[in-house]
C-alpha cells in the first residue's frame, strides 16, 4: 500500500471517529445547549448516525493494517477523538456552531 | 437518557463505591508508576538511542549477515562461549544486539556493527530497555516481590474498572463532559471519568494482557500438573527446544550459518505463502560442539500483532530440522494478546497511540487520587491527616517519578562516558541518581504540602528543558541538526521532552492560579453522592 493512501486512510478513520463523536455529543441536551448558547433548544436525534460513523471508522482501519491491527488502532483513535471532542466542548464550543447550525432543523423550519 | 441507567440497588452501588475507593487508594501509587514506566517503555529503544549516542546510526545495512556477527564474536570476546545469541538490527535498533554465555555461566551483552560484525563500545547505561522497561513489570524490587506487586495492582485495576462503571451515575450523559471551572472536586472527577471511559477497552486490555504474559508466575499450577512439576520439560516443549546432548567432540565442519537461516526461512514461507517470514533473532547453542545447532526465531513479525510466529531448531552440522513449532489455537490467542502488550511490531501510528493511551491511563489514576483528597477536604476545617499522608505519597509517586525519570536522563548526559561511577559502575550510578531524586521528591512532598505539586511541576519543566540542552551540548544533536541528519528518534524525543516541559510549566502556572487548598476553601459544597462521602 502506498504511503499516501495509508495516511489518507488513517486521517479518514480519525475523521470518521471525530465526526461520530461530535454527533454523539450534540445529540445530548447539555452539549447541544452549550454549543448553541440556548437554554431551551432541544437536541437533534443524531446519536444513531454518530454510532454509525464511529463504527464505520473501523473499515479504513481494517483496510489499512488488517483486522488484527485495526482491533487496537480503532479503539485508540476513538479515545483520541472523544478527548478532542470533550476538550472542544469545554474550551471552544463555538467551533462546533457551524455543525450545530447545519443540524438545527427545528429552528430552520420555524 | 434514563434508559441507559444501570439498574442497580443503592446498596450495591455503595458497596462498589467502597471497593473502588479503597482498592484505588491502596494501589494507585503503584498503578501510576506502572503506567508511567509503561508509557516510557513504548519508546524504550528510542530512549536507548538518546542515552547511548553511539547507537545513533541512521540505517542498518541490508541484507544483514548473522554469520558475520557470530564469526566475529567467536573469534574475539566470545571465544569458547557455549551459547551465543544475535538479534538483527532494525529501524528502532540500528545495531545488532548480541549476548553470549561464558564457560562460567555469565551472560555478557553487547552491540555489534551490522556491517562488519564487530562489537561496538557504547555508553554504559541501563537506559530504556534495561531500566524503564523492567521497572514497568518488576518495579526493580528483587526476589520476585516486584512481579507480585505489579500483578496485584493489575488485578486491582480490573476490579477498579468494573466497580467504577457501577458507581458512575451518568455514564452516557457525562461522557463528553469536562468542567474545569466548577469546583476542583467536580473537575477532577470529570477528568477521571473522561480519561477512563474513552479508552475503557484498552484500560482493560493492558492489565489483562500484562497478567497473561506472566501467567507462569501468577498461576503456575496448571502447567505444573500437565508437566508433572518438571519445569525443564515445560520450557523445552513450549519453546520447542530440541533434546540435543553435547557430543563432547569439537565441531569439525560447520555449515554456513546464513545459508541455514535462509533454509529455515524458506521452510516458514512454505507454510505461510502470503507473508515473507524473516528470522529476527538467532541463537547458537552448544557452540564449538559437534552437535551445535541454531535456534532460529521470528519472535516479533513486523506486520502482525501476534508474536512468537516461528521457532525452529536446525542442526549446524548437517542442516536437519530438529524441531519446528506450529502454535495451536490457545498459543495463537496468547500470541496476539501478548503481542498487543509488547508492541514490537512495525507501526509508528500504533506506538504513538499507545503512548497517548498510557498517558491517558496515568491521568486517570492521578485524577482519581486528587479526587479522593478533594472529597475529604472540608471548608474551614483542618485537613484530615489521611489527606496529608495520601498527598505526600501521591506527589512523590506522580510528579516525583516524572522528575526522577528526567533526572535519570540528566545524569546520563552529565556523567562522563568513561566514568566508573565510584565503584558502582556507570550504569548503576545513573540509577542511583534516579532513586535519590525520587526519595527527595517524597521528602519534599512531605515538607511542602500542597505547594509541592507546583514546585515539582516547575522542577520537571526546568529539568526536561535542561535534558534537551545537555543532549545538544554533549552530542551536538540539537533537534534541528538531528532532523537534518535523519535521526528521527532523537529529534522526536527532544520534541516530546520540550512539549513535556511546556505542559509542566503550564501546570505549574495553573497551580499558582488555582491553589488546590484555596480552591477547596472557595468550593461551594453541593450535595454529594452518598457512596463518595467519606465517613465522618
Amino acid at each position: 500500500m502506498s504511503s499516501a493512501l495509508s495516511i489518507c486512510l488513517l486521517i479518514g478513520a480519525l475523521g470518521l471517529c471525530t465526526a461520530g463523536c461530535i454527533l454523539l455529543a450534540l445529540s445530548q441536551k447539555r452539549n447541544w445547549r452549550d454549543v448553541l448558547n440556548n437554554r431551551a433548544a432541544s437536541p437533534p436525534k443524531t446519536a444513531a448516525t454518530g454510532w454509525l460513523l464511529v463504527c464505520g471508522a473501523l473499515v479504513p482501519c481494517a483496510v489499512r493494517d488488517g483486522v488484527s491491527f485495526a482491533a487496537l488502532v480503532w479503539p485508540l483513535l476513538f479515545a483520541c477523538a472523544a478527548v478532542a471532542t470533550a476538550m472542544t466542548l469545554t474550551y471552544r464550543p463555538s467551533w462546533l456552531k457551524p455543525v450545530a447550525h447545519a443540524l438545527d432543523t427545528e429552528n430552520r423550519a420555524a | 437518557m434514563s434508559t441507559y441507567k444501570l439498574q442497580v440497588s443503592e446498596d450495591f452501588r455503595a458497596a462498589m463505591g467502597w471497593l473502588h475507593t479503597w482498592a484505588g487508594i491502596a494501589t494507585s501509587c503503584f498503578l501510576f508508576m506502572i503506567f508511567w514506566m509503561g508509557s516510557l517503555a513504548v519508546f524504550d529503544r528510542e530512549i536507548d538511542q538518546w542515552m547511548k549516542p553511539e547507537l545513533r546510526v541512521t540505517e542498518p545495512p541490508q541484507p544483514f549477515s548473522y554469520g558475520a556477527v557470530f564469526e566475529q564474536l567467536q573469534a574475539g570476546a566470545a571465544k569458547g562461549a557455549t551459547r551465543l545469541f544475535v538479534r538483527a538490527p532494525s529501524e528502532r535498533e540500528p545495531l545488532a544486539f548480541t549476548f553470549y554465555q561464558t564457560e562460567d555461566g555469565e551472560f555478557i551483552r553487547g552491540q555489534a556493527d551490522p556491517a562488519t560484525g564487530e562489537l561496538v563500545d557504547v555508553t554504559e547505561s541501563h537506559a530504556g530497555t534495561g531500566f524503564f522497561y523492567p521497572f514497568h513489570y518488576s518495579l526493580h524490587i528483587p526476589a520476585g516481590i516486584g512481579y507480585w506487586i505489579v500483578g496485584f495492582s493489575a488485578m486491582a485495576m480490573l476490579v477498579l474498572l468494573v466497580s467504577g462503571i457501577f458507581i458512575h451515575r451518568k455514564i452516557v450523559k457525562d461522557f463528553f463532559t469536562f468542567r474545569p471551572n466548577k469546583s476542583l472536586r467536580r473537575s477532577t472527577l470529570d477528568l477521571h471519568n473522561l480519561s477512563s471511559l474513552v479508552a475503557l477497552p484498552l484500560h482493560i486490555l493492558f492489565p489483562l494482557t500484562g497478567l497473561m504474559i506472566f501467567f507462569q508466575i501468577y498461576l503456575p499450577w496448571s502447567a505444573n500438573v500437565v508437566f508433572d512439576g518438571d519445569n525443564a520439560a515445560r520450557v523445552s516443549q513450549v519453546f520447542a527446544i530440541p533434546a540435543v546432548e553435547p557430543a563432547g567432540a569439537p565441531m569439525t565442519k560447520a555449515l554456513d550459518i546464513d545459508e541455514l537461516i535462509e533454509r529455515v526461512e524458506t521452510l516458514w514461507a512454505s507454510s505461510a505463502p502470503t507473508a515473507a517470514p524473516r528470522a529476527d533473532s538467532v541463537g547458537l547453542e552448544l557452540a564449538n560442539d559437534a552437535n551445535a545447532y541454531l535456534m532460529v526465531r521470528e519472535v516479533f513479525p513486523s506486520r502482525a500483532v501476534s508474536m512468537n510466529k516461528h521457532l525452529t531448531a536446525i542442526s549446524a552440522r548437517d542442516g536437519t530440522i530438529l524441531s519446528n513449532t506450529s502454535a495451536g489455537p490457545a498459543k495463537r490467542t496468547y500470541a496476539w494478546l501478548a503481542g498487543a502488550h509488547f508492541i514490537q511490531f512495525d507501526s509508528w501510528v500504533l506506538r504513538w497511540l499507545y503512548f497517548s493511551g498510557g498517558l491517558l491511563g496515568s491521568l486517570m489514576i492521578a485524577s482519581g487520587l486528587v479526587f479522593w483528597m478533594q472529597s475529604r477536604i472540608r471548608k474551614g476545617k483542618i485537613e484530615p491527616r489521611s489527606v496529608r499522608v495520601v498527598r505526600g505519597l501521591a506527589v512523590g509517586s506522580i510528579t516525583g517519578i516524572i522528575l526522577a525519570s528526567t533526572a535519570y536522563l540528566l545524569a546520563n548526559r552529565l556523567i562522563p562516558t568513561e566514568s566508573a561511577g565510584f565503584g558502582l559502575g556507570r550504569a548503576n550510578f545513573e540509577v542511583l541518581f534516579f532513586y535519590l531524586v525520587w526519595l527527595a521528591s517524597y521528602a519534599h512532598a512531605a515538607a511542602r504540602g500542597t505547594t509541592a505539586w507546583r514546585e515539582q511541576c516547575l522542577m520537571i519543566s526546568i529539568a526536561t528543558s535542561a535534558a534537551v540542552a545537555l543532549n545538544w551540548m554533549t552530542t551536538g544533536d540539537h533537534p534541528i541538526a538531528a532532523y537534518e541528519a535523519g535521526l528521527t528518534q532523537i529529534w522526536s524525543m527532544d520534541g516530546v521532552l520540550l512539549v513535556g516541559a511546556g505542559i509542566a510549566w503550564l501546570a505549574a502556572r495553573g497551580l499558582t492560579k488555582k491553589d488546590p487548598s484555596s480552591a477547596a476553601d472557595r468550593m461551594v459544597m453541593g450535595p454529594m453522592a452518598p457512596e463518595l462521602r467519606p465517613a465522618e
